[in-house]
């Protein structure tokens, strides 16, 4: 493997960091931040960025990567199957301009889910994440109609086999949880981001808004990007560039 | 004052009857208990008088812990009982449902529903460690302690510039990442 002097610099500069933010400060105790009985805190805010220009057209490996992670099933009903991500094309009708980019549960500032569910179900954490209890929530659907995105599913059928990442069961609403298992264990990623890194295609950034070193914000603040119905001031986590 | 006297009546009836039919209940009793079986670890993380009365307000705490501020603590986690207690069923299935299985054996005892598992998965997880000793990849557990980036060992910092140059190659085979970077 030979290594040009621009990657050797960026080397440089990668390990320099690693080994000192700042006296005291590290990256190594950056990542494991949150131990396991401290609580989500409203210090972060995760969200994703989507690059829809990286998006290859005809991939669906973040939608697999999800399906896998959270053990999502097919239960032989297309119309109802639950999707947490899936793959939205538009098409520009003037030009015939196609683009093809993931859509998920846009974790917005104002979740209009929560302002609707009769029994407090619906809600977000301190950290921005907009989940379901299912615990207390009695399937009314009237998240799923007050979501702009589409983002929810309703569970249909009794289900088997779950993953023990993600309990899912028949009778309730659920949607993308951002892998909040993943985020509470400190993985620092989500599914469909690394899924999307194995691809090479590095178009899902997943990262803490509030942080202005992370990558995600670096990359917000260097080039334009935009909110999908940006006019509902829901203030979405989930973030698209190049978006037309 | 009538009304109080047809009550105190009723309940003195009641009383007879169940003390009639006490013995009836007794003699009838045919319910075999439980046969309870036996957890892999060594000792559960509460008295066993104490779960065996209170383990549901144990875990509808932990519960909403988990779910609303996401404090994901080991000790109380639902996924600890399973993978502890978790047993081979007929089928070969580790799990703690079928009819000899540490949680449906009791409930159906009890005749008291769980609900639990018509969501959560019923079976351990498979590197389950059962929190008996400490892992050196989990962040989890108790006992693990960080090291600084200045105390890393001549390994770990190998390990970590071999990570970072991998990253590296990474970008340079995507031309696009790399102009996107170069306009910052």
């Amino acid at each position: 493997m030979s290594i040009g002097r621009r990657d050797f610099l960026k080397a440089g500069a990668i390990a320099t960091t690693a080994t000192a933010l700042a006296p005291g400060i590290n990256l190594i105790e950056l990542a494991a931040a949150r131990s396991p009985e401290q609580a989500a805190s409203a210090v972060n805010r995760w969200g994703l960025l989507i690059d829809v220009n990286k998006c290859a057209k005809g991939c669906t490996a973040c939608v697999d990567a999800c399906r896998k992670e959270n053990g999502i099933s097919d239960e032989g009903s297309p119309t109802t199957d639950a999707q947490w991500i899936r793959k939205v094309t538009t098409k520009d009708k003037a030009t015939g301009y196609e683009q093809a980019f993931p859509v998920m549960c846009q974790h917005c500032e104002h979740p209009p889910c929560v302002d609707v569910c009769p029994t407090g179900a619906s809600f977000k954490r301190k950290d921005g994440i907009v989940l379901v209890d299912k615990h207390i929530c009695i399937g009314c659907r009237y998240c799923m109609m007050a979501c702009p995105y589409k983002a929810r599913s309703f569970i249909h059928e009794e289900i088997t086999d779950q993953s023990h990442n993600a309990p899912r069961g028949k009778g309730t609403v659920e949607s993308c949880t951002l892998c909040v298992h993943k985020i509470d264990r400190g993985d620092g990623s989500t599914a469909c981001a690394d899924a999307c890194v194995d691809e090479n295609h590095k178009a899902i950034i997943f990262g803490d808004l509030k942080d202005p070193r992370s990558e995600i914000s670096r990359q917000l603040k260097a080039q334009p990007s935009s909110q999908i119905r940006a006019d509902l001031n829901l203030n979405t986590g989930v973030r698209y560039r190049g978006l037309s | 004052m009538t009304h109080l006297l047809a009550m105190a009546q009723r309940l003195a009836g009641a009383l007879i009857i169940t003390v009639l039919l006490s013995p009836l209940v007794i003699a009838d009793s045919s319910v075999p208990k439980p046969e309870i079986p036996k957890a892999k670890g060594d000792q559960c993380v509460e008295d066993t008088d104490y779960m065996r009365r209170n383990h549901m307000v144990t875990i509808l705490h932990q519960r909403d812990e988990t779910m609303r501020s996401g404090i994901r603590t080991k000790k109380h986690s639902l996924k600890n009982c399973i993978n502890c207690h978790a047993t081979k069923t007929e089928s070969g299935k580790l799990s703690v449902l079928g009819d000899k299985g540490f949680c449906q054996s009791c409930h159906t005892y009890a005749s008291v529903t769980v609900d639990c598992f018509s969501c959560h998965s019923s079976t351990p997880e498979k590197n389950a460690d059962l929190n008996l000793k400490a892992s050196k990849n989990n962040p989890h557990q108790a006992g693990l302690t960080y090291k600084r980036a200045t105390d890393l060992s001549k390994k770990d910092k190998k390990a970590l510039s071999q990570s970072v140059s991998v990253t590296i190659t990474e970008t340079k085979n995507n031309k696009a990442a790399d102009n996107s970077r170069s306009g910052q």
